[in-house]
């Protein structure tokens, strides 16, 4: 076949260098536009779940610091009261730190590290209480040798 | 040529996209299960129950206050053969419960830990008057007393009082502080000539008198309610005075038939002999309260407290 035949019979509009180009850059564009969303789609995602993860937990918390202060309450002298919980140790493959404030309206908060999801569970007691930081994982909720409510590491069921 | 090669140059980057997207897809499976788990581990019957431990607690606590009453009732020789008695059938509830309890997992246990001593007056037979036993209407039901339980009293007849000694035929029961001379008091005086009625004031620590106006059968001096109730107020007993550690009466040869009851913590030794049986009033010695010392233990809760029994206690 001569050259005059294979320009003849060539169909394509462009110089095959800017077929390869625009080819090329087309397909980048769109593949970085779909990582980009992908990766932002499971971003949030992991936030959402981390939420829902640190709210039921931080609920399951607050519920046995009312369970260790009605029975609190409800003791004489000499009283010891110890209530263990073995939570996840990390949540949406984060790790947390749970707080208890001890403020004129107590409350429990809990917040991750990567994503920084932070969740707050109010909590309702009579006793009054220490206020602690704990990572998650196994925590013990009991009174101190002065009678107070407080939070401790450890000791998980 | 150069065509297939480009075909095969996107496609490479297809393939590579596709794996990126799949490793991502990937981590929020992973992500879900966990979020997955962590519900439900929320919607296990998990949270710590304290009522299994309260509710233990309150029936381990009725059962040692039988206890005690049964052993007040049934065994009175010596505070010691009572301190022994009860150490001994609570140690034997204890061991049932135990083993009981054990079978769901929770080790229970309680102990004695110390017991006060106590002693009971009591009249009976109504047709005697409110006299000692010698016949002395001035005389002193209990001292060294550290706190009363129980005292009541059930008035069924009284001598009238006939002018101008109306001043001797009342009855007082006094209630009277030792150290500082103070003193709580019941007057009852038959004015009327009926037999079951009658006029009474309570008089307070401070000296101050009310007027109950007339009472007609039986009346209580109830502790256990906060004293003496009469038209719609309470006079606390040994109200305006330091504590009471003594109770007399004056003059219960003018209480003609009658009952009463006393119960009182010892402050130090025992108040009085015990006296023999069938004998009017009758002094036994009895436990007053026993203090034990309850422990719960399950495998996410550990609880424990003192726990104050007593025959008549509402607090056990």
């Amino acid at each position: 076949m001569t050259v005059r035949d294979r320009v003849r019979g060539d169909e394509r509009g462009q110089a095959i260098t800017l077929n390869y180009a625009l080819g090329l850059s087309i397909s980048v564009l769109l593949v970085t536009g779909l990582l980009i969303g992908g990766a932002s789609f499971v971003r949030g995602q992991q936030e959402q779940a981390a939420r829902t993860q640190l709210n039921v937990i931080g609920q399951q918390v607050s519920a046995d610091l009312a369970t260790a202060d009605r029975l609190a309450v409800s003791t004489e002298e000499n009283s010891t009261v110890t209530l263990r919980r073995s939570l996840p140790d990390r949540v949406a493959g984060s790790s947390y730190k749970i707080e208890l404030v001890n403020s004129s309206d107590p409350y429990l908060e809990l917040r991750t590290v990567n994503p920084e999801v932070v969740v707050t569970i109010k909590v309702a007691m009579e006793s009054n209480m220490e206020a602690a930081t704990v990572n998650g994982g196994k925590v013990r909720i009991g009174e101190t040798a002065s009678g107070n409510i407080t939070l401790e590491s450890g000791g998980g069921a | 040529m150069a065509n297939l090669e480009a075909d095969r140059d996107r496609a490479q980057i297809i393939l590579v996209t596709g794996f990126a997207l799949a490793i991502a897809f990937v981590a929020i499976a992973l992500v879900m299960n966990s979020v997955i788990y962590t519900e439900n581990l929320a919607t296990r019957s998990e949270a710590s129950k304290a009522s299994d431990s309260v509710t233990i607690r309150a029936d381990l606590g009725e059962a040692a206050d039988a206890i005690v009453g049964a052993a007040n009732r049934y065994n009175n020789s010596t505070y010691e053969t009572l301190q022994k008695n009860v150490t001994r059938g609570i140690e034997n509830m204890t061991a049932a419960t135990e083993r009981q309890q054990l079978q769901t997992g929770k080790a229970v246990s309680l102990t004695m830990l110390e017991s006060h001593n106590g002693t009971r007056v009591r009249q009976t037979d109504d047709s005697r008057p409110f006299t000692a036993a010698d016949g002395r209407g001035n005389w002193t039901l209990v001292k060294n007393v550290d706190e009363i339980r129980t005292l009541w009293l059930n008035v069924t007849e009284m001598e009238k009082a006939t002018v101008p000694n109306a001043n001797e035929a009342v009855f007082n029961l006094t209630a009277q502080n030792t150290t500082t001379d103070d003193t709580w008091n019941v007057t009852l005086i038959n004015e009327t000539g009926t037999k079951d009625t009658y006029s009474m004031y309570v008089t307070d620590g401070n000296g101050d008198q009310h007027d109950c106006n007339d009472q007609s059968g039986e009346f209580f001096v109830n502790v256990t309610e906060g004293g003496v109730t009469c038209g719609g107020t309470t006079y606390e007993i040994g109200s305006g005075m330091g504590e009471v550690d003594l109770l007399r009466f004056s003059r219960g040869q003018n209480v003609l038939g009658g009952r009463y009851e006393v119960f009182v913590r010892n402050a130090s030794e025992s108040i009085a002999t015990p006296s023999p049986y069938g004998s009017m009033p009758f002094y036994d010695r009895q436990l007053y309260t026993a203090t034990l010392y309850f422990s719960y233990e399950e495998q996410r809760m550990v609880y424990g407290t003192n726990l104050t029994v007593g025959p008549g206690d509402d607090g056990a």
